[in-house]
């Protein structure tokens, strides 16, 4: 499906921006149960208004809304499906397997365990509400430039609300949540394509940990959960799930990959190129690849075959602004690769993933998103140099 | 002044050679190792539960100190871990010298408060001089807790 019309190289965002402490504040007295609904949203829909304000003053092509109502990129599902129940880690510690391995990660990334929620499957799945189209329509209110909307991927989903002990009371197995979760996102995103969506990202950050996590540490929370079975038969289970949701929808369909996004420190961050996950993206029946290659972590740009690439070309975990030359130079390189008609410019990932952890603040986002806009300019101008 | 003088009574009993249940006025505990090193073994051992009681101990001391303070919170959680000076020691192992006493504790404590920095480190300071097992252990044992707010 192609984006609307737009200049070469639009650039976007992977979706998530750092709140406002006013924002953090409702967010936590939401989860409490001190603050209602509608005055969450008051507090919510100033701040989407901030966040699209801010990257349209970026020069921003594609914008999103932030992600500014949801606590973390994919746990938010909770507030809005009957069957799912957010529980924090610390809850979770109860129930899962492997608790050392749990006890190991959360060191690792020098986390407490009550900072990230998780959305358990603990009921047959229903949808009570819708899980984006209503952010949708809110940021469509507010802007005529083309909106992209990010969902959880239904393989990410899976793994996560699959806890045993709890959800095998429901569900026979993985395989069975797994198309409740499937007919949830496909549903999800066919009411996004009808709402005026340009593009619906599905974000699959676990498939890295499937191919670069053996003998890494484990970066993502999601991954300690459900038991690995042998990673090829993971990946071609993840390939069925993403492609019965994506597959010929009338809105072009974006996958999300990267390596973690947690901490500030690289080391706990997973390392190694994309090329072990080319033949899964090349069997992905989506338009375009997400990925991230601001840092030396993620090796050369893969080839998207017939897809369009999404390029990261900025960190969003650190204080410095990307130097526009160095962007540039990236991008030149992404055009060996890829032409320019299917290039898109990207950070890395989220600036706010997990809405307690923000990567970055608001100054330095704005600082990084107009060195991407200035870059791309350049590029559009002389993209051989 | 009132009079606070108390004393706590636990009776443990030895159920086998790593199993042990310890009753604490109706209340029941049970242990097993004196250091466990096997990651399967079915009890945590007498090492963790001393962590454990630290933990809990800082996490009561600092919700009360907190709560006095009108210092609100929405999480806590303690994070701890120590080494002994020589574990070969404690398993008996002939040749090897030295003491099986911890060495080190250290771990971080983190808060979640929408508080400030300044304040929530006033409430850490006076939890660590209000802690009995802290304030025991600190004379004895190099000990390290790191205070860690979080949004």
């Amino acid at each position: 499906m192609p984006l609307p019309p737009l200049p070469p190289l639009p650039v976007t965002t992977v979706g998530s921006l750092p709140r406002s402490p006013e924002l953090l504040r409702a967010l936590k007295a939401r989860r409490r149960g001190d603050l209602d609904r509608a005055g969450f949203d008051a507090v919510a829909d100033a701040a989407v208004r901030d966040a699209v304000a801010l990257q349209t003053a970026a020069g921003i092509d594609i914008v999103t809304d932030g992600e500014q109502r949801r606590d973390n990129f994919y746990s938010f599902v909770a507030e809005k499906l009957d069957g799912v129940r957010a529980m924090t880690l610390a809850e979770m510690l109860d129930h899962v397997e492997d608790k050392a391995g749990f006890e190991r990660l959360l060191a690792t990334l020098d986390v407490p365990a009550y900072a990230i929620t998780n959305p358990t499957c603990v009921g047959p799945l229903a949808r009570r509400e819708p899980l984006a189209a209503d952010e949708l329509a809110f940021v469509r209110g507010l802007t005529d430039a083309p909106v992209k909307v990010p969902l959880p991927g239904p393989y990410l989903l899976t793994r996560a609300m699959w806890v045993p002990e709890l959800t095998g009371r429901v569900y026979a197995d993985k395989e069975a949540l797994a198309e409740d979760v499937v007919a949830l996102l496909r549903a999800e995103a066919e009411a996004l394509a009808a709402g005026g969506a340009a593009v619906v990202q599905f974000d699959e950050p676990v498939l890295s940990e499937l191919v670069f996590g053996r003998g890494q540490t484990r970066t993502f929370m999601c991954a300690a959960l459900a038991a690995r079975s042998d990673p090829e038969e993971e990946l071609a289970f993840a390939v069925d799930l993403i492609n019965r949701v994506a597959a010929d929808l009338p809105v072009r369909t974006a996958l999300h990959v990267c390596r973690g996004n947690w901490s500030r420190d690289e080391r706990t961050l997973l390392s190694g190129g994309y090329a072990p996950l080319q033949p899964t993206f090349d069997a992905l029946a989506v338009d375009e690849l997400v990925l991230e290659y601001a840092t030396p972590r993620a090796g050369a740009v893969v080839d998207p075959g017939a897809k369009a690439l999404g390029l990261g070309v900025v960190n969003p975990r650190t204080d410095e602004i990307e130097a526009v030359d160095d962007i540039v130079a990236r991008i030149r390189t992404a055009l060996d690769v890829v032409p320019l008609d299917r290039l898109s410019i990207n950070p890395d990932c989220g600036f706010g993933t997990f809405a307690l952890r923000p990567m970055n603040d608001g100054a330095r986002v704005d600082g990084k998103l107009r060195a991407m806009v200035a870059a791309a300019r350049v590029v559009r101008d002389d993209p051989v140099g | 002044m009132q009079d606070v003088t108390h004393a706590w009574t636990v009776r443990v009993r030895a159920d086998g050679p790593d199993d042990a249940t310890a009753h604490a006025r109706r209340h029941v505990l049970r242990l097993g190792a004196a250091a466990g090193f096997d990651a399967e073994a079915p009890l945590p051992s007498a090492v963790e539960a001393l962590l454990a009681a630290l933990g809990a101990d800082l996490l009561s001391t600092f919700a009360a100190t907190a709560r006095r303070a009108r210092l609100p919170h929405d999480a806590l959680e303690a994070v701890l871990r120590c080494t002994l000076d020589n574990p070969l020691v404690h398993l008996g192992v002939i040749g090897e010298t030295g003491s099986p006493r911890i060495a080190a504790i250290d771990g971080t404590f983190y808060v979640s408060s929408d508080a400030g920095t300044d304040d929530i480190e006033r409430i850490w300071t006076l939890t660590r001089a209000r802690s009995p097992l802290y304030t025991t252990l600190e004379r004895s044992v190099a000990l390290a807790v790191r205070l860690c707010p979080t949004p």
